[in-house]
Parts: C-alpha cells; structure tokens; sequence
C-alpha cells in the first residue's frame, strides 16, 4: 500500500500576522523568558553566564574548531568542484541585484560592525596578551596578533555565512522550498522537516539570531556611545545606551517596515560607501606605503600560518586564551549564520556556486584583510614605536579605539563624524535585515508578510540587547552566543553534507535525464531505421510473390490451352 | 603532443553524426566549409549507442536484422543525397557505449584537426557530448546550430586580452585568409560605478574606451595581429560576458564566434574557461568554433 506524503502549508493568519504558529509562540516564550530571568536574576546573571561560557568553551571548543575548518573545505570544493557552474534558480536564473549592490548587502549585513570595532581593538588586545609567543620579539608578537585577528575576521566566518547562504539559496531557488532553516535539511530528514524536528531547527535558528544580533547592537552601541563623547561630549552610561538602542530600533524598524528593495538597501549601499570614503582618507592621509606593504605581508604570514591557527586548540596549555577570543568569535559567527545566511540566500538567485563562493567568501575575506591591515597594522606599528595611546584606550573601554585612533590624523572630527555614522548605520542595517530573517523564518519562509510583522522583530531584538546590557554588559552579550552558537555548529556540519547530498541527487537526476533523453532519441532513431529496412523487406518480397505469380500463370494458361 | 596545424594549412575534419534531422545540415555545412578550408580529408563517423539497443537485439537477430549495415546504408545515403564536395570522404561506424571516447580515439588515430558536431536548439539535443568533447578532444571542436547559414565574411573573436584569447586570433586570421571575410574583435567591460557614485559615467566611459583602445593596440602588437581587426567594446552592464558576446554576435549578424579554450593537456583540460564554458552551454544559434590551444 502506498502513502501519500502532503507538504502542509506551515504559515497560518493569526490576529492579521503570517505565521508558523508553533515557531513563532517558542520563539516569543524563550525571549520573555530569558529577558525576565535576566531581569529578576541580575545579580547572579553574571556569575552563571561566565560558568556557562566557561564549560562550553573547554568541552566544545574542540567542535567549534573542527566545524569551522569543514567549513572551510566545504566551500572550496563547492566553488572549484564539479558543481561550482550551477546557477542558483536554475540555468536560465537572473540575478535580482548588479553584482555591486549584491555585494554591499551581503557585506554590510556579514561583517556588521566587527569591522569597525575589532581592526583596531584585536591586534591590541592580543598584543597585550599574546597567545603564544609571550616574552618573545614584539614585532613578532605584533604579527601574531595580526595574524589572530585574520583568523578570528577573515575566511572561517565568511565560510560559515556561505555554508547556510548556499543551502538556504540552493533549497529555496532551485527545489523550490520555503527559505528557512529547515529546508536545507531535506536530504537528511525528509518530509520531517515539516515535523517537530523541522520546528526545532528553526526556532534555534531564530533564537540563535536574536542573540547574535543583541551581541552586535550591544558592543555597537558602547561603540555609539563611546563617539557620541569623544565628538559631542555626552556622557557614556547605561542610561544613555538604553536611549541609543531605542533608537537604533526605531530605525531598524523603519527600515524594515519599508523593505528590502527600499531601506535595506538603501542603508547597505550607504554602509559601504561612507566605509569606502573612511578607508580612501585613511590611506591617504596615514602611513599610505605603510598600509599598502603590510596588506601584502600581513596575508602572507596569515597563508603561511593558516593551517596552525586553524587547527590550534591550546591542548597542551594550561590557559584559556581562546575562550574568550576564538571560541567567542566562532560563537558569534555561528550565531549570526541563520541570519546572515538567509538574507544572503534572498538575495543571490541567479549567481552561480562559483560566483557565490567567490563573492561571499574570498572577497569579503581580502576587503576584512585591507580594513585590519589600514587600521590594525598602523595601529601596532605605531604601538611599536612606543606610542601608548591605543593600549591606554583599548585597556580602559575597547569602544573607544577607533576614535583615539582618529586624534592622530589631520581632520580628526570629520572622521570621527564618520565613524560614527558608518556604526550607527551597520547596526540598523544588521537589525532590519535581521528582522526581516526572523519574519521570514517565523512565517515558514513567506518571502513577503505584513509589514508590521517585521516591525515586532526589529523591536524584540532592540529589547533583548537593552535588557542583556542591563542584565550582565558585554559579558553577558559574548558568553550567550557562545552557548548558542554550539548546538548550531553542529546543524551547520549536517547541512554541509545535506547540501552536498541534494546537489549530488539533483546533478546525478539532471544527468541521467540528459542521458535517457538522448538514448531515447537514439532509440527512436534506430527503430525508425528498423522499420523502414522492414518496409523494405516487405515490399521487395511482395514484389518477389508478385513476380513468382506472373511467371507461374502463363504456363497454366498453356495447360489449359 | 604535436604542434597544432594552423587552420590555412591542409586539413583532416570529422563530422559526428548522430541519426538525426541535424545530419543533412551538418553535411551541407561541411561541404560549404570544402569551399573554404583546404580539407585534405573529410570523415564522418557515427558511433552506435550499443547500450541503448541492448533490449532490441534480441528481434533483430530473430528478423536478421544487421543493425550497423542498416546504419551505415542510411548514412551514406543521407551522404550521398547531401554532400556534393570534391573532398575525398570516408565513412566511418563504430559500436561503443561511450560516444565521446569513441570520437576522442578516433580523432586521435586519424590525426584529426576539427571536429564537428552539431549544436541542436530547436531539434532538442542536450548538448552533453559537446561538453565532454570540449574537455577531452585534442582537436579544435567546431560546433554547429540547426539553423546556420552558409557565409563565413563576419568572425567574432572575444577577448580579453590573455595569450589564450590571441589564439583565437590567430585561428581567425587563417579562416579569414581563406574566406575573405572580416574579423572583429570584442572585449566586454564594467564600469563599477556603483562604489564610486560621484565619478561622472560618460567620462569614465569614454576613459576606459581610451584605454581598451591602447590595450587592444598594445595587444596586437604583442601578438602580431593584422592591423585591420575592428575592435569593438560593449558595456556589459549586469549582463554576463556570455550573454553579452551573444548579443553582440546576433545584432551584429556574424557567421562565426571563435573562442579558446583553455590548454589540452592532461590537467588542464578538465578544467576550459567559464565564458567559454557558457557559451558552449548557451549559444546554440551561432556556429561556434572552439581553439585548443598546443
């Protein structure tokens, strides 16, 4: 007896909102829920928090490590592989953006403002606190934190963004299921997708990503904050960050509400324009050759290293450098994947694998590389000449590194200026691009829903960033999406392999139709062939009966006559 | 590996045959090309699909029905009715299951300098030989639509100014010396304007016409090219090069596109150039001549 499997619709209208109703009420339960035992815990929320990070980072770390380096081939393969010339939407897709506003979006929703705030703050941190060569040559030391801060910015983050970019774009344009999360795990689990199992994944990828994105509001907002004093003397407090994170919503939900051919992209263009106006003044007016020599040196030391940093787990020392570094950083990564990874798969139809690959992948990773190299790498030069500056600011508040960084240039205002509104504008865009992710997913892959739908999620994100800054600050921020980000590496290293295995079926299915067509057509031919040789046949032998005929009936004639 | 022939010099060409309504066009073609190449011997070849018709074998030993005699009568009436040349030809039918390899030691064993295969739209081939050919021919692989016609006086070369796209030149040059026809090269540029709004896009256009120009100066030079190719840019916008090559052939009214692929060698040749690999995919309406660059 057959069973007849049927895809439910899993969106339904609840008081006017498109929605996964089981998605959607979790998803709101947990946010409640832990915003109000932050809230009524506060005190303790600290303590737990930093048990918490403590245990998954010296039980997990390991898995984080070796997810990220999966990652790493993965992508590789699928751009230089057999697959890398499928389009995504099919052969005859068309992209839906110019190859430059493609890249602002997926950029400036990708890298958020990391950027901005860790280029200067990274290498000074692991200057100070060197991972590995303590007491050795300080230009060495210098590197190496370079080299780090590659590491925790450049290719494994990108690779893990392309892992559920690629998924999500493969299963939603070319298998035409709904974009989210768990779509991309058809392959493995088949129609349960529409099951629990397919609820779960999908409200961890939606809890995951308002976490991440708290984590970015959060440091961006200090970051906001730390400018607003430097350049218009207002004072950097709680209260005032509070008031930054109002605001920042009431422009993400703005944003939001009007989009993503309008805001969005609007926001992501002006992102990597006034970065863009930032790197040219900096290059011309700082250490120009310096900057241009140091791009080239810091790359070939991050290559000539790569595999070592990679796959270096501090086993056979006792510290816990990477707990807070590393482990964080590939926490963090994971837990903006959901996000970052369904807005990029929204918006690269008609891109090939090897065009995806390229452009989520390596070239962001050689942009993240200049930016550290301009910011970072003047920054230990200068810090090796003995200038303290940087080490002071970054060791009192690390959102203050960009703009003490700034006082050394001619025009120190008209950056800082600009600074601030590159900050202001990542954090919006990567609050409205993620509550149009969240909406998506929370609506059972809807591509459009009501508009006031999204404006919930831009405002959730807002309170849970508020909430954890008065909960437990950064701390709190950094240790929650090391935990969250866990469970995450692990689905991302089930999606490589069910990505790969739907690819495989799709081409293997695609080649054999090619193939029977063409046999089937050689087939026809050749029975046509047959049939005409039989039609032949038969026709010379009727000719051969007609002639025995005719050539009989003249004698009988004579026997009668 | 042997240096490859130059195209004005003496040639050995196969033209694959497949049975289908896209015989007659391609032998017509070819005879058009014994006008114009100098072709010292012609071979058409089908190879039988044994494993197609393993499920009929059966009936045809029962009718005693000589499946590779009736291939070959048919063929070479389809030859005799269609090709008028004074080029010597030869018949050849094989029996394998893997067409492309069949075609691949075939070319190899008769010194082979072009292929020619057939590039159906409208009679729906999926275009799956061409693509392992291309990948595993030493020969240039001469690839041609259902509706061709019978001129050759517009080559269009794309370029991008690499030693593998002066091949392509080359090959041209030698078509043209023999056809008379004219050759135009094109290059597809952007303009990425949208990272630096402020710049003024009629200037920077004219700009970069001024540069191509030089480059394309330049290019000749280095690689000897007669100095009467036209040389024509083309914004291609949000197009990509394949689709902007297609265009132009099309507005342009062209009878040929020559591209390069890249090297024949044992690794490289797995891997051709992506535009050369898109247009191998999409253009089936221009003949499209593939250069296997020594």
């Amino acid at each position: 007896m057959s069973i007849k499997v049927v895809r439910r619709d899993a969106s339904s209208n609840f008081l006017g909102l498109v929605v996964n109703k089981t998605v959607f009420f979790a998803v709101i339960a947990v946010v409640i829920l832990s915003v109000s035992l932050t809230l009524i815990f506060k005190d303790q929320a600290n303590y737990y928090f930093a048990i918490g990070q403590s245990f998954v980072s010296a039980h997990g770390g390991w898995i984080y490590t070796l997810s990220v380096n999966i990652f790493i081939v993965f992508c590789l393969y699928m751009a230089f592989g057999k697959y890398s010339n499928i389009r995504i939407g099919g052969e005859k897709a068309r992209p839906e953006f110019s190859l430059g506003a493609w890249f602002a979006m997926l950029f400036s929703a990708g890298i958020g403002n990391g950027l901005v705030l860790f280029s200067i703050a990274d290498p000074v941190r692991d200057f100070l606190n060197p991972p590995r060569l303590i007491g050795q040559d300080p230009a060495s030391i210098a590197q190496e934190a370079i080299n780090f801060s590659f590491l925790h910015h450049g290719i494994h983050g990108w690779a893990i963004y392309s892992v559920v970019g690629l998924s999500l774009a493969y299963f939603t344009y070319n298998r035409k299921m709904p974009l989210t999360l768990r779509s991309a795990f058809y392959p493995l689990l088949g129609n349960r997708i529409y099951g629990w199992m397919g609820d779960v994944i999908d409200i961890m990828a939606v809890i995951t990503t308002l976490f991440g994105l708290a984590t970015t509001i959060g440091f961006g907002v200090g970051q906001i904050n730390s400018g607003l004093t430097h350049v218009f003397g207002i004072p950097s407090s709680l209260f005032y960050q509070v008031i930054i994170i109002l605001a920042i919503t009431a422009a993400a939900t703005l944003s939001a509400f009007s989009g993503l051919n309008k805001g969005v992209k609007i926001l992501s263009v002006l992102n990597v324009r006034v970065a863009a106006l930032i790197f040219i003044l900096v290059l011309i007016l700082g250490p120009t050759t310096f900057i241009l020599k140091s791009y080239i040196q810091n790359i070939g030391s991050y290559l000539s290293h790569f595999i070592e940093m990679s796959t270096w787990t501090e086993s056979l020392r006792q510290t816990e450098w990477q707990k807070t570094r590393t482990i964080m950083y590939w926490g963090w990564w994971i837990s903006w994947s959901p996000f970052v990874g369904t807005f990029i798969a929204r918006i690269s139809k008609g891109r090939t694998i090897k065009e995806f690959m390229l452009c989520v992948l390596i070239l962001p990773t050689l942009v993240t590389f200049l930016w550290f190299s301009a910011f970072g790498g003047t920054t230990m030069r200068d810090i090796l000449l003995g200038d303290t500056a940087l080490i002071a600011a970054v060791n009192d508040n690390i959102s203050t590194a960009l703009y003490v960084f700034f006082d050394k240039f001619p025009f120190a205002i008209v950056l800082k200026v600009l600074g601030l509104v590159l900050i202001c504008s990542f954090i919006t865009t990567s609050a409205d691009s993620g509550a149009l992710v969240i909406d998506s997913i929370t609506s059972g892959g809807k591509l459009k829903t009501p508009a006031f739908q999204r404006v919930i999620w831009a405002l959730a994100t807002g309170i849970i960033a508020a909430v954890l800054m008065y909960g437990g600050g950064l701390n709190a921020l950094q240790t929650v999406v090391t935990i969250s980000g866990l469970p995450f590496a692990i689905l991302l290293v089930m999606m490589c392999f069910s990505l790969l295995s739907g690819i495989k079926e799709d081409h293997e299915k695609e080649e054999r139709k090619k193939m029977l067509t063409e046999k089937e057509q050689y087939r026809k031919n050749i029975l046509q062939l047959v049939e005409k040789e039989r039609e032949e046949r038969s026709r010379k032998n009727a000719e051969t009966n007609t002639e025995a005929n005719t050539s009989v009936e003249p004698n009988s004639e004579n026997n009668d006559g | 590996m042997d240096k490859k022939k130059p195209l004005n010099k003496e040639l050995n060409v196969m033209v694959a045959l497949d049975l289908t309504q896209m015989d007659p066009i391609l032998i017509k073609y070819i005879e058009f090309l014994t006008t114009i190449f100098s072709i010292k011997q012609l071979y058409f070849v089908h190879n039988i699909k044994q494993s197609v018709l393993y499920s009929l074998y059966e009936d045809f030993i029962s009718e005693d029905l000589a499946i590779d005699k009736i291939v070959e009568e048919e063929l070479q009436r389809t030859i005799a009715l269609n090709y008028k040349g004074i080029v010597p030809q030869q018949l050849i039918v094989t029996s394998d299951n893997y067409t492309e390899s069949m075609l691949t030691d075939l070319a190899k064993e008769n010194h082979i300098d072009v292929m020619v295969v057939g590039n159906k739209n409208a009679l729906q081939g999926t275009g799956a030989l061409c693509q392992k050919l291309v990948r595993m021919l030493d020969s240039h692989l001469l690839l041609i639509p259902d509706d061709t016609q019978h001129v050759l006086d517009k080559i269009l070369v794309p370029t991008d100014f690499s030693a593998d796209s002066a091949v392509s030149f080359q090959a041209a040059r030698r078509i043209a010396e023999r056809s008379g026809g004219e050759i135009e090269a094109l290059h597809s540029y952007s303009i990425p304007s949208f990272f630096f709004p402020y710049i003024d896009t009629e200037k920077a256009h004219d700009e970069t016409q001024k540069h191509l120009d030089n480059r394309f100066m330049q290019f000749q030079k280095k690689y000897f090219l007669p100095e009467d190719i036209s040389f024509k840019y083309v914004d291609k916008q949000d197009f990509s090069v394949a689709e902007t090559i297609e265009q132009t052939a099309e507005k342009g009214t062209f009878n040929m596109i020559i591209v390069s692929a890249r090297g024949a060698n044992n690794l490289t040749s797995l891997f051709i150039g992506s535009t050369t690999n898109d247009l191998l995919v999409r253009n089936r309406k221009m003949p499209l001549l593939i250069i296997k660059k020594q």
